[in-house]
């Protein structure tokens, strides 16, 4: 069997360990002290006695709306400590106003102090007891408690205030459900009885309630919500005009349309616009129509980004996505297809490119107006394309 | 030790367990890349594990015990091994965007921090100045300047100039300029009770997102129950153009557009609109905001001091080794050492 | 730039030239170490002009785009081998291997495009050099590693004679004292690649591709390390296990940093 070669005695290596940790120790203290890039300030012990310079206006962003929001942000991000400072320096500002407290409850719960948030719950509903989340978060804290029976009360309260299309109307009526059944279960046990309790279809796992700065999504129902119904065509497609407007793409019936469907955050679709923009004008407008399908979520702020490019051609906004994700299917931007007088797609195109291509225009006239069949017409506009 | 334990000792802190550890480690890291689970956190396992094996075979391999700098270095891998879990219990890591004019406000920083981080953001103070970033042709960024106002320790304020790779270090955290900067228009606000209020609106980065210049902002006051202001910034002359080298510089002609609903208003520096809502909003100017990455580790130097110390034993011990076996014995004879 | 061209393309001749003739002369049976080495200094005083001319002229080194990369990795993989080579007298023998796969580097770095870089903002630090000097050390260990444990492979898979080479069992114990030291400055490279990520992007560690992929570099020469003590008799397994650590590593260097995805474009 092998034997070490060189043996310095038992203490050896723990001789070299401490020789070794001595010199990182050193090290590490001499690289504590050494900065070699940047400015190091060292914490004031106070404020300075003189206030920075800072031109006017007066006031930095650390009101109470910036302390709230800040605060908001915070819990969205999953950082119940930040949420909590910041909803303190809210309330700090404004002792007054339930949402504050109602949120700081959340953020309570999240960090796992039940106690604290009920008391910060049951402040936001002392102040409006129109605080309707408030009671959503209530009922949390108790159940967190363990007041079984408080908890149930305190959700019948929110259900009753809370407005039929309230999102959270779900979660809460599950929540209730499944404590209602733990309590029916927890008697029938006590009196001997066996048949197990019905577990429900949906069981909140440690429902997020909902906060006071939620507002409703310009966007509208996904199409997951909304199933679509059967029949819709490519000009029934329910679109809005960038004013808000109800329109679709009827209105171009009887014409070839190009349509591009596009987003503000996609860079080639951005890109593509005023290629899109110089063909329309060169097309005859008897025969082709241009129009373009945003998807961006912000409706008002696409219409100020085209506002701001100044394109000139028609553009809408698919907030349901009914024709983009339904019926066109888009998962490619920019998107661009090219319809028939008759609503039926003869050629689709991924991605962005130059549309003001002399031979592109051409082969775009001769679809419209060329001799021979049109199949050898759209081979001969695909070809272009490629 | 009895027999068994000996025993167990040694197959804990044995090659094969170390090889078993590390192919698991390596899994992690592979299903990182291919599946982006967080490494971060499925690491965590697999190193406790080695630090057992490591303890288990510095106590019971004679032979890493027989060659004192080996297992020297063996020991500061287990201690740098501790020091980055304090590392990452106690690392703070975030952001934040300040105004031209304001001071850093903890509040409004989005940062995750370690569960035993002390946080002590509260005891930074500065005042962001004015800022200057350079650009080559093709929107090649360059240098970073970022003007702040910092306690001189003696009651008084200075200016400290960082940018780039040179961060305001206060205490454990540092703060380094990001790539995220943009406009602000710094709006005052008066209620319907006569009460007016100043604060500033970030538009989204620039010129990140030159095309999505807006935001919404909710007046103070007004419920969740009713929509926000949306604000757009219009920019009529273009601030840059990618072809050319230019420099980060705030418009000089910004209209402020006020959306409520589908109602707009255009407002100039200086002008004011009344809000369909209640209350009036005036569109005092136009200022920038400079992004900050805030990060706090507080192990830093010490994990460095550890890794080059261990890095230096080892190199003590292969020469030491390749003093006294020449290189041409052949593999398989001799005396065997664990390596 | 002609000059600057001119250099480049005579230094990649003279590193094809001095792999040819160590292959040549291995083939015959005679050796030529000399020769090789000539050549190879040759291509190296020449290819440094090129670097230098660029340098001065672009005003950064050799970093960004992949053919700097390239460059620069050719001019230092070739340098560690011929150092290593003057050095030590046993080594020369595995240049019949090394070479070769180092002349694959030569024509992918003349099949790139020149293109001129402006350098990054996050490279004006001291850490870039320390970390690509770490860098290159240990990957030039690893090629010469490389080239002993193809000349077991050679032999014992292809029959191969190899005659000036170190026996198998010498080859492959000399290729794991190589690995040994290359672990020394691929661990230091890592360090210096945190510390200069701290400063870049503020964050030391963040398991990003390219940081992900270093790692298991290392952790695949940790498990050769610790995996060979007790296999000491199987040579070509632990040649085998280098060469795989050796294609982890190119990987790492040459593939993770420029890997793109570009969007699909077309007709439907």
């Amino acid at each position: 069997m092998a034997r070490p070669a060189r043996y310095h005695g038992r203490r050896a290596p723990l001789v070299a360990l401490a020789l070794v940790m001595a010199f990182g120790l050193a090290a590490g203290l001499a690289f504590e002290q050494t900065e070699l890039r940047g400015v190091t300030v060292s914490p004031p012990a106070e404020p300075p006695a003189q206030s920075a310079p800072a031109p006017t206006p007066q006031g930095a962003p650390t009101g109470f709306r910036a302390a709230f929001e800040a605060g908001i942000t915070h819990l969205r991000q999953g950082n119940p400590h930040g949420a909590v400072q910041a909803f303190e320096t809210a309330r700090r500002a404004n002792p007054h106003a339930p949402e504050v407290y109602a949120n700081l409850g959340f953020a309570y719960l999240e960090l796992g102090q039940p106690a604290a948030a009920r008391a910060a719950f049951e402040t936001a509903g002392a102040i409006a007891p129109g605080q309707v989340n408030a009671y959503f978060g209530l009922a949390e804290a108790l159940d967190a408690l363990g007041d079984g029976e408080g908890a149930m009360g305190a959700m019948r309260t929110y259900l009753h205030l809370a407005p039929g299309d309230d999102p959270f109307r779900r979660r809460a009526m599950s929540a209730l459900w499944e404590w209602e059944s733990r309590r029916d279960t927890a008697l029938a046990a006590a009196s001997g009885a066996t048949e197990p309790a019905p577990t429900p279809a949906e069981t909140p796992s440690a429902p997020a309630g909902p906060t006071a700065a939620d507002t409703p999504s310009e966007a509208g129902p996904t199409a997951a919500e909304t199933p679509s119904e059967a029949g819709d065509t490519l000009f029934d497609a329910p679109l809005q005009t960038l004013d808000g407007d109800p329109a679709s793409l009827a209105a171009y019936r009887g014409k070839f349309l190009i349509l591009n469907v596009w987003a503000a955050w996609c860079g080639p679709c951005r890109a593509e616009l005023p290629s899109l923009d110089r063909l329309n004008q060169a097309l005859d407008p008897e025969l082709f129509a241009v129009a373009g399908v945003s998807i961006d979520r912000q409706r008002v702020f696409t219409r100020e980004f085209l506002a701001d490019l100044g394109v000139g051609f028609p553009n809408y906004w698919d907030g349901e996505g009914r024709l983009t994700k339904e019926i066109l299917a888009a998962n490619v931007l920019p998107l661009t297809v090219i319809i028939d007088p008759q609503g039926e797609i003869v050629l689709g195109y991924e991605g962005a490119r130059d549309w003001n291509e002399p031979g592109l225009v051409a082969a775009l006239g001769d679809l419209a107006q060329g001799d021979g069949p049109l199949a050898e017409r759209i081979a001969k506009l695909q070809e272009e394309l490629q | 030790m009895s027999g068994t334990g000996l025993k167990i000792l040694r197959a804990v802190g044995s090659h094969g367990a170390t090889l078993a550890l590390l192919g698991l480690m390596a899994l992690v890291v592979a299903a990182g890349l291919a599946f982006e689970i967080e490494v971060a956190d499925w690491i965590v396992p697999p190193v406790a594990g080695l630090l057992v094996n490591l303890v288990a075979g510095l106590v019971g391999q004679a032979t890493l015990r027989a060659q004192p700098m080996l297992f020297a270095f063996h020991a500061m891998l287990g201690v740098l091994a501790l020091l980055v879990g304090l590392d990452r219990l106690t690392a703070l890591n975030g952001h934040v965007e300040v105004v031209e004019g304001a001071m850093f406000d903890p509040a409004l920083a989005v940062v995750e921090a370690g569960p035993l981080h002390p946080y002590a953001l509260d005891q930074v103070a500065f005042v962001q100045g004015g800022f200057e970033i350079r650009y080559l042709p093709g929107m090649k960024r360059r240098e970073t300047v970022s003007l702040l106002r910092v306690p001189d320790g003696a009651g008084q304020w200075r200016e400290a100039r960082v940018g780039d790779d040179d961060p305001l270090i206060v205490g454990n955290y540092r703060f380094y300029t990001s790539f995220n900067k943009g406009f602000a228009p710094v709006i005052t606000y008066t209620g319907t009770d006569g009460r007016s209020v100043t604060g500033a609106v970030h538009m989204p980065s620039y010129p990140l997102r030159d095309f999505d210049q807006g935001n919404a902002w909710r007046p103070p006051g007004w419920g969740p129950e009713r929509a926000p202001v949306k604000l757009w910034l219009h920019l009529p002359e273009p601030v840059y153009d990618p072809n050319t080298a230019w420099t980060f510089r705030k418009p000089s002609n910004p209209v402020l557009i006020v959306i409520e609903g589908e109602a707009r208003q255009e407002l100039l520096p200086g002008q004011a609109a009344a809000l369909a809502g209640g209350g009036q909003i005036r569109f005092d100017e136009l200022r920038a905001w400079m992004g900050y990455t805030i990060t706090a580790n507080l192990f830093n130097a010490w994990m460095m001091a550890v890794a080059i110390t261990a890095c230096l034993a080892l190199a003590v011990h292969l020469w030491g080794k390749f003093q006294s076996q020449p290189a041409g014995s052949p593999a398989g004879t001799g005396v065997r050492h664990a390596e | 730039m002609p000059s600057e061209t001119i250099l480049l393309d005579l230094a990649a001749l003279l590193y094809l030239a001095a792999a040819g003739v160590a292959v040549i002369a291995a083939i015959a049976g005679k050796a030529r170490d000399r020769t090789v080495l000539t050549l190879l200094a040759a291509a190296l005083a020449l290819h440094t002009g090129a670097i230098a001319l660029r340098w001065l002229r672009l005003d950064h080194g050799p970093y960004v785009n992949l053919f700097e990369i390239l460059s620069s990795n050719v001019w230092s993989l070739h340098l560690i081998a011929l150092l290593a080579s003057l050095g030590v007298r046993r080594l020369r023998g595995a240049l019949v291997m090394t070479l070769p796969v180092l002349g694959v580097l030569v024509l992918w770095m003349m099949a790139t495009p020149a293109r001129d870089t402006a350098v990054p903002m996050t490279y004006q630090t001291i850490w870039l050099p320390v970390h690509m000097v770490l860098g290159k050390l240990f990957l030039g260990l690893v090629v010469m590693a490389l080239g002993l444990c193809l000349v077991v492979v050679a032999r014992r898979a292809f029959g191969w004679r190899l005659s000036h080479a170190p026996d198998c069992a010498e080859a492959e114990g000399l290729a794991h004292r190589v690995m040994l030291a290359a672990v020394v400055f691929q661990t230091l490279m890592l360090v210096a690649g945190a510390a200069w990520a701290r400063d870049a992007w503020g964050r030391y560690w963040a398991w990003d591709p390219l940081e992900s992929w270093a790692f298991l570099t290392w952790l695949a020469v940790l498990a050769y390390l610790h995996w060979r003590p007790r296999n000491q008799g199987a040579t070509v397994l632990n040649a085998a296990l280098v060469i795989g650590i050796y294609v982890i590593a190119f990987a790492t260097f040459f593939g993770v940093p420029f890997v793109s995805l570009a969007p699909h474009k077309g007709a439907i």
